[in-house]
């Protein structure tokens, strides 16, 4: 049955009011200047219909191909044709929506004025999308207009500047600005993953786009390179490469400066996570074959011991509200994970279920622990309520399931299997549903994935 | 068909790969016994991506001529020292273990100039993280068993490379036996 939902409106005056957003083409492709000086502000902002439950109904939008002028070039068309693929997948991908098939409009002119709004509800699509392409120079202009199919408003409009090659990052911007309207929730179409991949006998760090396009390869050291994490800000990546003979962290920038944060005598050191506001990183390090954790202050260049035990400490991961960190230890014999505040106090074991819990992951909300545990022979992904310990199972497929990690709005978790035979990477709604394989040419491992 | 120990063909002559160095006699004593138990096979595939593994040593050449000084590539070329197993999630040392430790440090202690990188290595059933722990608590192990046995502390370093770095990429027990392991690197 179809929602009943009462969409925003803007006033009349905001048929106007179009977000300013330009794509520069230098070499720092999502750089974004202001809107003009004294220009209206950006749309959004006026949500009444938040949808953010799992289980609702998605809303269903019509996004027919966008409207060409009859100037446009080879080039142009495939650039809008990619932007339209881009919103529609990033659109299905966010799970809130369900984009409607091309066969229900075939009929509705796309140029006609007024548009009529009678037909378009009857597709049952809430809302529309219209977007139109026109060249500007050497570049492309999308102009994107939301309407509400019932209200027969716009209630969102978009016009973004760029240069062909940017058309994904065009098409995941106004994706976000639809999700964000719709949910009062920021989208993740924007976001990255970082992992690593097999190059010869050895392992390098990846990042590539969420939805596993525009790859690159940001390590070439040939020496072993592991446990990629994004700083919070998405501009830097923590890792573990053994390219001065042990083990040790660097962050590599967006810029492509690589540094050594080794703290002194950390020299066999794994597992790095930023802290929220990105100053600190905890670590585990081991010391005559025993692992702690460290929590490694960037600005100061002091680390600072917080966990004291016998067993193995590892796979720390910090909260989102900076003041907990969870881990895995096996102190009590067999690896489960503990949760204890970011100084090291308070400790508590939040797994009891099976033999092997490792590898947490805390949800953006905080309210969920993603981890990987041992069940019949072979690793699944679990997640556990954080309040009550009571843990769900995602995957259950053939094969290892390990490293989960959160998208930026709790929805998905990215994570590593092995069920088609080699390690790759995949992505799945937060209940386990919708499980996709994010190919790539050669085995990958350990993903993160960016706020 | 099993592969005599390369301890056992270096019992009398240690051999340099002819063809890179000439040849140079050595007398270093061969271990007294084998261990008991016999341990896993040896992996056959050489620890370090970058050392291929040498070729099966050519008779030796009647005379040595030039000596020049053996390197550790060279030792590590050999496998002068064992690779010592471990049980699934174990870092205690089994029976064959300390065997093979003890032919081990046996030779550390009459070739007092070298140093030993012991490296940590576990197989796939374990999370890669918890891994890179387990391997550091195996190739401390053998550390401290070196130590035990007189062997300068500060002779023995240690790293781990959990389960990034398998000698049999299978998935069977067999596999696996052979993946849980700590390896012998010499150093200058």
């Amino acid at each position: 049955m179809p929602q009943t939902r009462r969409l925003s409106f803007l006033p009349e005056a905001a048929l106007y009011v179009l977000g300013m957003l330009f794509l520069a083409p230098s070499s720092s492709p999502l750089a974004q200047t202001p809107p003009p000086p004294g220009g209206p502000p950006a749309g959004g902002g006026q949500i009444t219909g938040v949808i953010s439950a799992p289980g609702l109904t998605r809303l269903a939008l019509a996004i027919p191909p966008f409207r060409l002028s009859a100037l446009a070039s080879a080039a142009l068309r495939d650039a809008s044709d990619e932007i339209h693929q881009t919103i529609l997948s990033d659109l299905e991908f966010s799970g809130y929506f369900d984009v409607i098939p091309a066969d229900r409009y075939a009929g509705i002119p796309l140029d006609a004025t007024p548009i009529p709004f009678q037909r378009w509800a009857a597709t049952n699509a809430i809302a529309l999308l219209l977007g139109t392409v026109a060249p500007e120079g050497e570049r492309l202009a999308l102009e994107g207009l939301l309407f509400d199919t019932r209200g027969e408003q716009l209630i969102l409009g978009k016009r973004y500047r760029g240069e062909t090659s940017v058309a994904r990052q065009v098409g995941h911007r106004l994706a976000n600005e639809i999700v964000l309207h719709f949910t009062g929730r920021q989208g993740i179409a924007l976001s990255r993953l970082t992992f690593e991949g097999r190059v010869g006998k050895t392992k390098e760090i990846f990042v590539m786009d969420y939805d596993g396009r525009g790859m690159r390869q940001v390590t070439r050291n040939g020496s072993l390179n592991v446990s990629s994490a994004f700083s919070p800000d998405g501009t830097k990546v923590a890792f573990v490469s053994y390219k001065a003979g042990t083990p040790h962290l660097y962050v590599l920038s967006q810029e492509g400066t690589m540094a050594d944060i080794t703290p002194a005598g950390a020299d066999l050191s794994a597992a790095p996570d930023w802290s929220p506001d990105g100053g600190s990183i905890v670590f585990s390090s081991a010391k005559n074959g025993d692992s702690e954790l460290y929590v490694h202050n960037l600005a100061t260049g002091k680390s600072q011991q917080i966990t004291f035990s016998p067993a193995s400490e590892t796979s720390p991961c910090w909260s989102p509200n900076g003041r907990q960190i969870a881990f895995t230890s096996d102190r009590t014999g067999r690896p489960q994970i503990y949760l204890m505040d970011a100084e090291g106090a308070n400790v508590r074991r939040l797994t009891f279920e099976g033999s092997y819990n490792d590898e947490p992951s805390w949800s953006p909300q905080g309210d969920r622990i993603a981890y990987a545990g041992w069940v019949d022979d072979h690793f699944d992904i679990f997640v556990a309520d954080v309040a009550t310990g009571v843990a769900q199972r995602l995957t259950d497929a053939a094969g290892y399931n390990e490293n989960p990690r959160w998208s930026a709005d709790g929805r998905h978790i990215v994570f590593t299997s092995n069920r088609v035979g080699i390690y790759q990477i995949y992505t799945m709604d937060d209940n386990g549903n919708r499980p996709a394989r994010l190919a790539t040419p050669f085995e990958a491992w350990g993903p993160d994935w960016s706020r | 068909m099993k592969q005599p120990r390369s301890l056992v063909l270096i019992a009398g002559l240690l051999l340099l790969a002819p063809v890179i160095l000439g040849s140079v006699g050595c007398k270093k004593k061969p271990p007294a016994e084998q261990p008991a138990a016999a341990p896993p096979a040896q992996p056959v595939t050489a620890p370090k991506p970058i050392v291929e593994p040498p070729p099966p040593p050519p008779p030796p050449p009647p005379k040595p001529v030039a000596s020049k000084p053996i390197t550790a590539a060279d030792l590590n070329m050999q496998k002068i020292l064992r690779t010592v197993y471990f049980d699934y999630n174990k870092y205690d040392l089994r029976d064959d273990t300390r065997a093979g430790l003890s032919v081990n440090s046996e030779w550390l202690k009459a070739n007092s100039k070298w140093r030993v990188l012991i490296e940590g290595h576990c197989d796939d059933r374990g999370t890669n993280e918890y891994n890179m722990a387990l391997g550091d608590k195996r190739a401390n192990a053998v550390r401290q068993y070196l130590i035990t046995a007189g062997i300068d502390a500060s002779r023995v370093r240690t790293i781990s490379y959990g389960e990034e770095r398998p000698v049999d990429p299978g998935h069977s027990e067999d596999a696996w036996a052979k993946n849980r392991r700590a390896e012998f690197v010499i150093e200058d």
